[in-house]
């Protein structure tokens, strides 16, 4: 048999054994496909689980991993397995995932692979990143990687939708493992959103909604409420205040009302 | 690999291998059936068909050949002996099962169901061989939830009422909705339906929809083709700093340029108290060109939050 013709085999995704398999011809090297290794490899697969991962496939339609879903279906299809949708629940799930970037990125997951790509820096610099990828989550309508960045020596988020180039694996391959007890969201939330300082903002009453997610009342003031607010990011709060015009006037503390002042001025411009 | 006409030759050894089970399992499924199941055409699938029709075991005796008959646009198999059984699935395809198994993890309650996704995950990743499904979450739970809720509402025609955070005029109002689509534009989910409030076609973003309640009286939505929305504006821009901040928040394309950049842009808006609520809260980054009353509405506007911190306009 031919190198080519099992170098197809396995390109396939089907197992094959080489070996003398000919008890009268023993210096001639056959090879053999295991049914049990051709065969899909779910083991005993019930009528709820195939109705489970119907759904799982279908949640796919459209998005990244569309083809790969839809193929697995239908060697899921082909059990003669009827689907039993009686305890699932009635629901309609869509994953919103178009990225190119998606698939080599789960697969270097899957893998332990260091990955390279170019990433777009606040100053609009393209910068080439080197990582180890940890973790993948979403939060906020957005995509984000975890990972190690071994040219900063540190633990970086990267949002998907800022990757410039195809995600490729990394020639300087380095075999890393994920640390114990990582966990994305957590790691995503610490970076991210936890509140790590509190401001007292003074927010017209029903305004100012968007900014309440993590507050406490303080004191009434006629039209407005004094509220304690946790924040994280400085840049995107202030930002924030700022889109609430005079609905949201910050008291607490003096340097962010400094700052916010200073910007209201840049804005007031010529009517000053 | 490296030629793409032998990937192609592949793939197509590849379906061939996954057409026999799955017609074992629907004999006499249509031919056009077929072709939609893998995302093909009749004709391509027919001209597989006759390569299929010719394959057996070896012995290559009519006895063993497979028995194929498609020429009536319905197929059935006979005969497909050991490859009427499902090939097993390829790495992508059970990451592909297991991020969305752990999707819908999130909008499953029940015990049973949860332990049953459970099970399937540690199998599936068993099969990847390292645990990648504790390093994925896909979860957005709270917008998961609306999202099905929309999407049957959308399937059944369905109204509803939703508690609705525009960010706009930042309130908060109850509307009954018909909801007709859901679709996603620059990473944000929306939901066109029609709003009785308004009496007219509206968008809102899933991610401002804070609840939503069943409505057991029948809504009058009126027919009729969705009404124009208000007329664009085209506002010009100079971008002074926050390149990236200001165009994500605009909406334009985040494109690195190479030397010399031009900071003029301009931007389409149906909505100018938008655009003036953007361009405040980039705090000076960008600054609006043209028109002058849209850049006059943001220097009032900061006036008047000035006035708030009683230091003055002097």
């Amino acid at each position: 048999m031919f190198e080519r013709d099992k170098d197809d085999l396995r390109t396939l995704g089907i197992e094959i054994e080489v070996g003398g398999l000919d008890p009268l011809f023993d210096d001639e090297a056959g090879y053999r496909i295991r049914p049990d290794s051709y065969a899909l490899n779910l083991g005993e697969v019930t009528g709820s689980e195939i109705a489970l991962l119907s759904l799982a496939a279908e949640s796919w339609r459209g998005a990244a991993l569309g083809d790969a879903a839809q193929s697995a279906l239908n060697k899921l299809l082909s059990l003669g397995i009827s689907s039993d949708y009686e305890s699932i629940p009635a629901i309609a799930p869509k994953l919103l995932m178009n990225s190119e970037n998606f698939l080599p990125i789960i697969r270097a997951l899957a893998d332990l692979r260091t990955i390279d790509f170019d990433y777009i820096s606040k100053d609009l610099h393209v910068e080439k990143r080197t990582v180890n990828p940890f973790g993948l989550a979403n939060s906020h309508g957005y995509w984000y990687l975890v990972g190690y960045d071994l040219s900063r020596e540190d633990l970086r988020v990267f949002r998907l939708d800022r990757m410039q180039s195809q995600v490729a694996p990394s020639p300087n391959m380095a075999i890393f493992t994920v640390p114990e007890n990582f966990d994305v969201q957590n790691v995503l939330n610490s970076q991210l959103f936890e509140p790590t300082m509190v401001a007292q903002l003074r927010v017209r009453k029903g305004k100012g909604f968007s900014l309440l997610a993590q507050s406490k009342i303080l004191s009434d003031i006629d039209d407005f409420v004094l509220y304690e607010v946790g924040f994280s990011n400085r840049q995107k709060f202030i930002d924030s205040i700022l889109w609430h015009g005079d609905d949201v006037i910050v008291q607490t503390p003096e340097d962010l009302r400094q700052e916010v002042v200073h910007k209201l001025r840049l804005l007031a411009g010529g009517n000053l | 690999m490296t030629n793409p006409k032998g990937a192609q030759g592949i793939n197509r050894i590849g379906r061939l291998l996954d057409l026999v089970p799955y017609i074992s399992a629907h004999q006499g499924i249509s031919l056009t059936d077929l072709a939609n199941a893998f995302s093909s055409t009749p004709a391509h699938i027919t001209e597989d068909l006759n390569t299929l029709w010719m394959c057996g075991l070896p012995g290559y005796t009519p006895l063993e050949l497979m028995e194929l008959s498609f020429e009536s646009g319905f197929v059935t198999i006979q005969n497909a002996q050991t490859l009427k059984r499902p090939r097993s699935l390829g790495r992508d395809e059970i990451l592909a099962l297991i991020l969305g198994l752990e999707y819908l993890k999130d909008q499953v309650s029940s015990e049973n169901v949860l332990k049953e996704i459970a099970d399937l995950l540690a199998k599936l990743s068993n099969l990847v061989g390292n645990f990648i499904h504790e390093r994925l979450t896909t979860a957005m739970p709270a917008l998961a939830g609306i999202r099905s809720q929309l999407s049957l509402a959308v399937d059944h025609r369905e109204a509803l009422t939703i508690e609705y955070h525009s960010l706009v005029r930042d309130s908060v109002t109850f509307r009954t909705i018909l909801p007709l689509d859901i679709f996603t534009e620059n990473n944000t989910e929306y939901l066109l339906a029609f709003c009785n409030l308004s009496h007219s076609h509206r968008t809102f973003r899933l991610d401002r929809i804070l609840s939503i309640t069943q409505n057991s009286n029948e809504s009058t939505i009126p027919e009729g083709t969705p009404n124009q929305n208000q007329g664009k504006t085209t506002i010009n821009l100079s971008i002074i700093s926050r390149e990236r901040d200001v165009r994500e928040a605009f909406g334009l394309e985040v494109k690195v340029h190479d030397s010399q950049r031009d900071l003029e842009t301009s931007v389409d808006v149906f909505n100018t108290d938008w655009a003036v609520r953007i361009v405040m809260s980039m705090g000076g980054a960008v600054a609006i060109d043209a028109p002058t009353q849209t850049s006059r509405a943001v220097s009032e506007r900061a006036a008047k939050a000035l006035l708030g911190y009683e230091v003055g306009t002097a």
